[in-house]
């Protein structure tokens, strides 16, 4: 299909609008989830009727991030942000991370001439790994490697 | 099967398709879709991509019930595209096997965020026109 407005969905003022609705849909869908309608919502967040329906105008007019996520905890949940790049950082992040904890592990072994038996807890920090890529798995690491080294 | 089957015998074109659906406009009214500025083209194709995927769309971007219209066999819900205080009134039909919303008439009157009663009604009789020509 050739899509006559290819040219618009390519555009600044698409991503703006496009994210404008995709912002106005992601409220509906946790608002009917719950249950809420939009007076509701404005009681819950504590706001008049007509900033909550300033929020779902085509103008949006004063719909800050920060209203947006009073608006998400009135309702009970959390804003989540992301973007395609971002997930692409973070899916790196886990690997780099996962590699360079088992090569540690890896290496403190070697060095101390330990055998390398899994353990509850082993299996635990590698649940942690898997499941929470941060920089407090390296920290936890490092706390490790200077406990051996001790 | 393309994405525009079954448009161009029925007069309509294509606006916006996904897997689950698409949204076709009768081509009389495509230059008034065209005119209409970026921000609210803008705004309605992407609405268009959200109902088509089923996603849950606020009173402001859609509604669904503008009324029936009904002749003889025919019975069929009229609903409506809302931004910017136009209107975009269609209904939904399985055109060639796809879920297709059609677009028969826009209002663009910007006085009031009401449904002017004379462009439903014309709305009404374009969809009971349209449904006809393609179960005939």
């Amino acid at each position: 299909m050739t899509d006559r407005y290819q040219a618009l969905r390519a555009s600044p003022t698409f991503a703006e609008e496009s994210f404008v609705t995709d912002t106005q849909s992601f409220l509906q869908t946790i608002m009917e989830e719950k249950g809420i309608n939009q007076t509701q919502l404005a009681e819950a967040m504590g706001v008049s009727k007509a900033r909550v329906s300033q929020m779902f105008s085509s103008e949006v007019k004063n719909f800050t991030i920060r209203l947006l996520a009073r608006a998400v905890h009135a309702l009970g949940d959390r804003v989540e942000i992301t973007s395609s790049t971002y997930r692409e950082v973070e899916q790196r992040r886990h690997r780099e991370t996962t590699r360079e904890v088992a090569a540690r592990g890896e290496h403190i072994a070697m060095c101390s001439g330990w055998e390398m038996k899994p353990s509850r807890r082993a299996a635990a920090d590698a649940e942690q790994v898997s499941q929470s890529p941060t920089r407090a798995v390296l920290s936890a690491m490092r706390k490790f490697e200077s406990q051996a080294a001790a | 099967m393309s994405d525009d089957a079954g448009l161009d015998a029925y007069g309509l074109t294509l606006l916006a398709s996904a897997a689950r659906g698409r949204v076709a406009i009768d081509s009389a009214l495509l230059s008034d879709f065209d005119q209409l500025e970026e921000k609210a083209k803008s705004q309605f194709l992407r609405i268009m991509d959200l109902w088509i995927e089923a996603r849950a769309l606020t009173p402001q971007q859609f509604n669904g019930n503008e009324g029936r219209a009904k002749r003889g066999s025919a019975n069929i819900l009229l609903g409506a595209f809302k931004r910017f205080k136009i209107r975009l009134y269609g209904f939904s039909h399985n055109l060639s096997g796809r879920r297709t919303f059609i677009i028969i008439d826009l209002d663009p009157a910007k006085k009031q965020d009401k449904a002017d009663p004379k462009v439903l009604k014309r709305a009404k009789e374009r969809a009971l026109d349209l449904v006809e020509k393609i179960e005939s």
